[in-house]
């Protein structure tokens, strides 16, 4: 994977650089817009990883920039900028990810393959499959091993999350963003609680189970088998 | 100095301009009166001369110009001696002179004159010029002409000099009257006012405890000074909240730096044990969540209590985010061993913000998490109240101590003082923040075995309910 580093911040770009090539990731870091522009035009990239206050010039408008000249490299913006409005700002001006800091690389990570994942193949598929687990899209079924699953409307749509990036990193964030719609992060253990129920649903009745829970961070649905 | 501030004080000014107003309009008053008295007094006066002279003309028809001549002289005498006018003035009778030709008088008193057919003349005699007469002058015939004059009445003098000495008297006494009253109010006022100056500046020099003194009769000026008190004690309040907001802003974030600084000692001291390590890593780590969620809050409180966010807002279905949010919450509470039931009427619609409206019903139902007790009953009740709408979140048990009923919507207030809870004490203000931005309000019922909030929140017509 390459990857396109967009921060001035000296220790934050360690930190992510460190963590990419530790996952065998390709960085290129730069440390402020115009390069990064530049970057971006003249090579190409899987991600690009943009910081959104740099000096000089605001991370927004360098990402407008981008998208104007028909770069379409999937953008993650990272921000110290919590408020509601700014997240939208980021979205609207064309970043596919926003991520507010401090973030946990685990975060970090799962958001940038999430991205990469997504971007060659954007047509729908109606029916999921891993291993004898099966997630119907058109009539809102799941099977496993032909047995027929009840699941509340929550968990049919972490489950079809899950299985939409098998084998990834899904963080408890990316689920309240993606599944409930907030962009804040409850106290309670919201998402803990319906990421459970689904397993004992799904997984308990079963020799092997499909979903493991990542410490700290997040969940994966087993793509091995 | 202080002088010259009462003649630049409003008051006076007022005052001075007042008296001045009714003085003109006295003044005016007297004045029309008299124009109308007098007009009505001349009418009369011009009646009668006209009356004689058409007796004469009438007498003049019958006999000729002697007959008239005779009529006019007193004592077989045509002309009239001067001395005579006194005796015409007091029974009230005409002065006349008949005239042949331009000026040759053939009776009557010589010196009268008119220059028009109605006049008013100044009579010629050497003692009785300055009374003036009305004289008409009437035309007999080609040669003839009869001239009758009558003296204004004296009534009309002696009104007409009264007026004139009044206005003067008036003009001289009211306008000093008028600086002395105005002088004396305006300075009555500045020494009520210059007290709560004095206060305002105390205040402004940052002695925040004085208030303006009152004098207890319950005028305009005692109604200021108490409602400037009020203001300075939400004032100090306020202040005094910041200065608890800050402390508790510190203290918030101190706890959590102290204990990741403290596990970070423990790592060195434990290098060796990889186990411990860990441990101490976990540990630090969700001591910077907490000190996270804390920054978290209180940013969006600010952004909140700034309003910028009135401007995104949109029609909100309450009932169906109310319904979604208890069937996601209910299990959540069900593995702490609460239960949760919504009663949630339906078509339910605010205009707001559906992300901030999320996080009130949020907020409160994760303080029913955080307090009620094990094995209670919670619920979220959704209704239309009037013109308002009324959300109500409740447990039946054990509900707020008596003592951080007032405060506890304020920032910073835990129910446990020792802060031991996971929460930041700042839920609850954002809820009300969130409520007061939407024109709302949230208030503790009374009088329940649990903590039973309720939420009002102004009602929007739903978009597909008729007009």
């Amino acid at each position: 994977m390459n990857i396109l580093l967009v921060e001035d911040d000296v220790e934050t770009a360690t930190f992510i650089s460190r963590g990419l090539r530790e996952s065998g990731a390709a960085v290129t870091h730069v440390s402020d817009a115009p390069q990064g522009i530049v970057a971006a035009t003249q090579h190409e990239y899987d991600t690009i990883i943009f910081d959104r206050m740099l000096p000089g010039m605001d991370g927004l408008d360098a990402v407008r920039v981008l998208r104007q000249s028909k770069i379409e490299t999937p953008i993650i913006m990272l921000t110290a900028l919590a408020g509601i409005d700014d997240r939208v700002d980021g979205l609207e001006a064309g970043a596919d990810d926003y991520l507010v800091k401090p973030f946990a690389f685990a975060e970090l990570y799962a958001r940038i393959r999430a991205l990469g994942r997504r971007q060659p193949m954007q047509q729908e598929e109606l029916r999921l499959q891993i291993s004898d687990l099966v997630l119907d899209r058109t009539t809102q079924q799941v099977t496993r091993g032909g047995e027929r699953m009840e699941l509340m409307p929550r968990e049919y749509r972490i489950l079809e999350f899950l299985m939409q990036h098998p084998g990834q990193l899904v963080t408890r964030t990316m689920l309240l963003e993606k599944v409930w719609g907030y962009n804040f992060d409850p106290k309670t253990s919201l998402v803990q609680t319906h990421v459970s129920r689904l397993r004992s649903k799904i997984d308990k009745p079963f020799e092997h189970e499909l979903i493991r829970t990542v410490r700290g961070s997040g969940y994966i649905i087993d793509a091995s088998q | 100095m202080r002088r010259n501030s009462i003649l630049r004080s409003s008051v006076f000014r007022i005052a001075v301009g007042s008296a001045l107003l009714s003085l003109s309009v006295l003044l005016a008053l007297g004045w029309g009166a008299y124009a109308y008295y007098r007009n009505q007094l001349l009418n009369q006066e011009r009646d009668l001369i006209a009356y004689e002279a058409e007796a004469a003309e009438a007498r003049f028809a019958r006999g000729g110009i002697e007959r008239l001549i005779d009529d006019i002289a007193i004592e077989e005498e045509e002309i009239w001696e001067p001395d005579w006018l006194y005796q015409t003035l007091e029974e009230g009778e005409f002065v006349l002179r008949l005239i042949a030709g331009e000026e040759e008088t053939l009776a009557g008193y010589p010196d009268l004159y008119a220059d028009y057919d109605w006049d008013y003349a100044e009579l010629e005699h050497e003692e009785l010029d300055e009374h003036p007469v009305l004289v008409e002058r009437v035309w007999l015939d080609d040669e003839h002409s009869l001239l009758v004059a009558r003296f204004m009445p004296d009534e009309l003098f002696g009104w007409y000099e009264f007026l004139v000495f009044a206005s003067v008297v008036l003009a001289f006494s009211i306008l000093p009257l008028a600086v002395v009253t105005g002088y004396l109010l305006s300075h009555s006022v500045y020494r009520r006012l210059s007290t709560l100056a004095d206060t305002a500046a105390a205040v402004g020099d940052g002695t925040l405890e004085t208030r303006a003194p009152l004098r207890g009769n319950g005028d305009e000026f005692d109604r200021l000074s108490e409602a400037f008190n009020e203001m300075l004690e939400r004032i100090t309040l306020l202040t005094r909240n910041m200065r608890s907001v800050s402390v508790g802003v510190a203290h918030d974030l101190k706890t959590p730096v102290s204990n990741i600084d403290g596990r970070l000692q423990l790592i060195e001291r434990d290098l060796h044990d990889p186990e411990a390590v860990t441990e101490h890593l976990q540990r630090s780590r969700s001591h910077i969540a907490a000190l996270q969620r804390t920054l978290d809050a209180l940013l969006r409180l600010g952004e909140i209590e700034a309003g910028a966010r009135r401007a995104a807002f949109t029609l909100v279905d309450l009932s169906s985010l109310s319904t979604d949010l208890v069937e996601s919450f209910a299990p959540v509470l069900a593995d702490l061993d609460k239960s949760l039931e919504g009663e949630i009427a339906s078509g339910i619609f605010v205009f707001g913000d559906p992300d901030l409206l999320t996080q009130l019903v949020i907020n409160l139902l994760e303080n029913v998490g955080e307090h009620a007790r094990d094995g209670a009953k919670a619920w979220l009740q959704l209704q239309r109240s009037g013109d308002d709408i009324l959300l109500v979140v409740g447990d039946d048990g054990p509900g707020i101590p008596e003592r951080l009923r007032d405060v506890l919507f304020e920032r910073f207030v835990q129910l446990d003082s020792a802060r031991q809870s996971s929460g930041n004490g700042l839920g609850l203000s954002i809820v009300r923040a969130i409520a007061e931005l939407h024109q709302g309000s949230v208030s503790l019922r009374d009088g329940t075995r649990g903590a039973v909030f309720e939420v009002r929140l102004p009602s929007s017509r739903s978009p597909y309910s008729s007009v």
